[in-house]
């Protein structure tokens, strides 16, 4: 449960709001006439949310400030201070209606189970809602791993293990589990909120050979025929020593979370470690990389 | 060509975006993609969160619910608080009990002079003593003494 705090004060006054609030509830919202949820001219409306315990706290913060800056002549008046009680699901599934079955690659289709889609003879079909968890297939990263898995699929890569790395939903693992059936795969995640969303996903696509473990890459050590990581680039970089003993000769890792920007100096990393770049496909403004172990 | 909804504004932390509050109920309620935002944003700013600075985002919604999002130069009054050595991870009810006579602390001419310069490309302005004017009457208004 979440108290919403809506601090309503002069326009001048939100920069200064938003400062004081801010660092107490991991970050604000800022209305003004220019937003989706507009305020009236030369108004902002700064909201916060924050669990009940913490609202004194949080409105003696706002206080403060707000009396920092008429001491100092700004002009804040009136403050307007309104709260209610705010629950999870409110957002949480608000945005899910929105979503709808999606292709992605050549083969595949994504579908909530809102929207059955119309599905093709021979597409793989992966049910997933999205929600907690990062993967809906909607993202270009997401779409870049799956493009580069099923070309290695069509160029006959034997995989009888593989691993999605910070796998999220797990719509990954269940797309490999579709184009190497006979495959184990481990599912990985240091969010337990994300494992758990794999383990439900799993479940519901029917995929029974994909084990999920909680943590990092060394609860999955290997060794790999194909290892699959949509993450980001800080990450990658540091995990670029790690790869090469997981990886079987001949093994393929897709990379992905990758903004083109990142690319030149994550390859240097990745070639300073012995892996060698296949190719490079990019998808708006991401990039996703499939290297070779030998 | 896809119409714009309208804009959503955010602070929040460089590199830390998750599907909590402020982001899950600002970007939910319209229908936007909640994870994919943080994906973005997290790469976006990476370079960042190990500074662990604030970082304001306008949102552009279309109508299809698809989005996208600039990023903007940290918020002048948290780059003040840390030029004057004032936490920005405070603890609530930690502000000056008397505003109108006690000043929280002090900032020179050269930090005023730094904080504008990094912030001119997001202020009204392109002249940098307008913009330390700016900045100046921020921090004044925060209690911060500006000295010189």
């Amino acid at each position: 449960m979440w108290v919403e705090l809506q601090i309503e004060a002069s326009a001048d006054a939100a920069e200064l709001l938003a400062a004081a609030v801010s660092p107490l509830t991991g970050g604000v919202e800022i209305r003004d006439r220019g937003t989706l949820l507009s305020t009236a001219a030369d108004r902002s409306v700064v909201v916060a949310l924050c669990p009940p315990a913490e609202v004194e706290g949080v409105l003696s913060e706002a206080e403060s400030c707000l009396s920092v800056a008429r001491a100092s002549g700004m002009s804040v008046d009136p403050v307007v201070i309104r709260q209610r009680a705010a629950h999870e699901d409110e957002w949480r599934d608000v945005w899910k209606q929105f979503f709808r079955a999606t292709r992605i690659g050549r083969r595949f289709i994504v579908r909530p189970s809102w929207d059955p889609g119309q599905v093709q003879d021979g597409e793989h079909i992966i049910d997933l809602d999205p929600g907690r968890a990062f993967g809906t297939g909607a993202h270009p990263t997401t779409r870049l791993v799956i493009a580069l898995a099923e070309r290695l699929r069509d160029e006959g890569l034997p995989v009888s293990r593989f691993l999605d790395l910070g796998c999220g939903s797990g719509i990954l693992a269940i797309a490999a589990a579709r184009l190497w059936p006979q495959a184990e795969g481990q599912a990985v995640d240091n969010d337990p909120e994300a494992t758990g969303c794999t383990d439900e996903n799993l479940a519901r696509n029917k995929v029974g050979t994909v084990k999920v473990v909680t943590g990092t890459l060394v609860e999955a050590p290997g060794p790999f025929d194909l290892i699959m990581a949509n993450i980001q680039a800080d990450v990658l970089t540091l995990l670029a020593p790690d790869f090469p003993a997981r990886l079987r000769p001949g093994a393929r890792l897709v990379l992905s979370g990758l903004l083109q920007t990142d690319v030149d100096a994550l390859l240097v990393r990745y070639r300073d470690v012995g892996l060698r770049l296949v190719t490079r496909q990019d998808d708006d403004e991401w990039a996703g990389l499939l290297l070779s172990a030998g | 060509m896809k119409k714009v909804t309208g804009y959503i504004k955010l602070q929040v932390p460089a590199g830390k975006a998750n599907p909590a509050p402020p982001i899950g109920p600002a970007l939910g309620q319209h229908g936007v993609n909640i994870m994919e935002f943080c994906k973005q944003f997290n790469a976006r700013t990476q370079a960042q969160a190990k500074d662990d600075v604030t970082i304001p985002v306008v949102i552009t919604v279309f109508s299809d619910r698809s989005f996208t999002f600039i990023t903007k130069t940290p918020p002048a009054p948290i780059l003040i608080k840390k030029a004057a050595g004032l936490s920005t991870q405070k603890k609530p009810g930690s502000g000056s009990k008397e505003p109108n006579k006690v000043k929280v602390g002090k900032i020179s001419k050269k930090q005023i002079r730094d904080i504008a310069t990094l912030k001119l490309p997001d202020l009204n302005t392109t002249n940098i003593e307008s913009a330390m004017r700016t900045i100046a009457g921020t921090a004044r208004s925060m209690g911060i003494e500006v000295e010189g």
